[in-house]
């Protein structure tokens, strides 16, 4: 009981210039949290998080240059109030994105290649080991995703793939303090335990990015 | 841990990604630049835009997959490919060209009178037109993981578009209210 009036003065952003913003926001409705759309930055005032969904990163990155984006997001990730970036999102937070022609928001001390998964007929889903969100195997769904080249030292990583060709382990899921990034969508499954954990991010770190 | 591809959650998935963008038509690689810098989330190549087949006339088909190459050469976003409806071959070759996604499109010439292709044997996602909900419901039931209306397409007249959006919103909106008893 408690715990939902909690949920209910939690406030999430979700990006929402292009994309799937809509899934991540009924999936934080479903954990009983209230979600605003951001594409200004006056919706980011008294956000205690953000979600930045997939979708296409040039796309995102033009519309963020032409609505004077880049300084209040950047200005919000400095708060350190938690932010997760889903696919797209993951790009738009990395310290280097191979290939874009526009800046990234350096939030996270990563290096992605993107589509470097191949194009949408070599999308994917799979079965990811978890450890944070528990015992059970979290279903996956990766669309032409990127592929995180190199991890700086700060940078935990939640969850990896063994990428076919080469037998190598990638990352797929990682968090640097209160930033995180997936190559894939947990907002298209009915799983909630990601966005939940992201929830509980937010509900700890109590900063009311915003509001200050 | 398996891993699957050409599933029906991965076709929808990428339309997902599309929502709220523009997907502009294209015809040659310089075209698609342009479109990409300009903001548009994909393109789609098509060998003459649908105003010019309207004009000239004659048959209309699947690009030169030359030129669909470079296109995709030439951006990052998805590069989507017309076929012409009932035309599995040209479906075939763009799914081995590695396109990301292929509109059974009536903008181009029908190839087959009778039947559309049967998508759900591809790996790569169909989009196909739609006037109401019935043809939607027909598309999808072929395998198609994402549904546009058709509206005239070259002749620069919205409402016709609009018409079949205002078909397909409100035969769906009848349906989730509509009582038991009514369907």
């Amino acid at each position: 009981m408690t715990a939902k009036i909690e949920h209910a003065l939690t406030t999430i952003g979700v990006l929402a210039l292009q994309g799937d913003f809509i899934e991540h926001e009924s999936m934080l409705r479903r954990l009983g949290v209230s979600t605003r759309q951001v594409r200004s930055a006056e919706d980011l005032r008294g956000l205690d998080g953000l979600i930045i969904p997939g979708g296409e990163s040039t796309t995102f990155c033009r519309l963020m240059e032409d609505f004077n984006l880049y300084r209040p997001v950047g200005a919000f990730v400095q708060t350190g109030a938690p932010v997760w970036g889903t696919c797209a999102g993951m790009i738009v937070l990395a310290g280097n994105a191979s290939d874009l022609a526009f800046p990234t928001l350096e939030a996270l001390d990563i290096e992605v290649l993107r589509n470097a998964y191949g194009r949408q007929v070599d999308s994917f889903e799979t079965d990811l080991d978890i450890a944070a969100l528990g015992e059970e195997p979290f279903h996956a769904v990766f669309i032409r995703a990127p592929v995180v080249g190199s991890v700086g030292p700060g940078v935990e990583v939640m969850a990896t793939v063994r990428s076919e060709p080469a037998g190598r382990e990638e990352p797929v899921a990682v968090r640097q303090g209160a930033v995180m990034a997936t190559s894939f969508h947990p907002e298209l499954t009915n799983d909630v335990r990601f966005h939940s954990y992201f929830v509980s991010l937010v509900r700890t770190s109590g900063t009311s990015a915003g509001s200050k | 841990m398996a891993i699957e591809t050409g599933t029906d959650t991965v076709k929808r998935g990428l339309a997902q990604m599309l929502k709220g963008g523009v997907i502009m038509d294209v015809v040659t690689p310089e075209h698609a630049k342009i479109a990409e810098e300009a903001g548009a989330c994909a393109v789609m190549a098509l060998e003459r835009v649908p105003a010019d087949i309207r004009a000239t006339g004659g048959v209309a088909r699947m690009s030169d997959p030359e030129i669909i190459v470079r296109i995709m050469e030439a951006v990052s976003v998805p590069v989507m490919a017309k076929v012409r409806i009932g035309h599995f071959v040209e479906a075939q070759i763009l799914e081995a060209l590695g396109v990301d996604y292929i509109d059974e499109s009536e903008v181009l010439t029908p190839a087959d009178e009778a039947h559309h292709i049967e998508k759900h044997g591809f790996k790569v996602p169909f989009v196909c037109g739609c006037r109401d909900l019935g043809e939607a419901l027909r598309r999808v039931g072929e395998g198609a993981a994402m549904i546009r209306t058709k509206g005239e397409a070259g002749t620069g007249d919205v409402v016709e578009a609009v018409r079949h959006m205002r078909a397909v919103q409100s035969a769906v909106r009848r349906l989730h209210q509509g009582a038991q008893r009514a369907l």
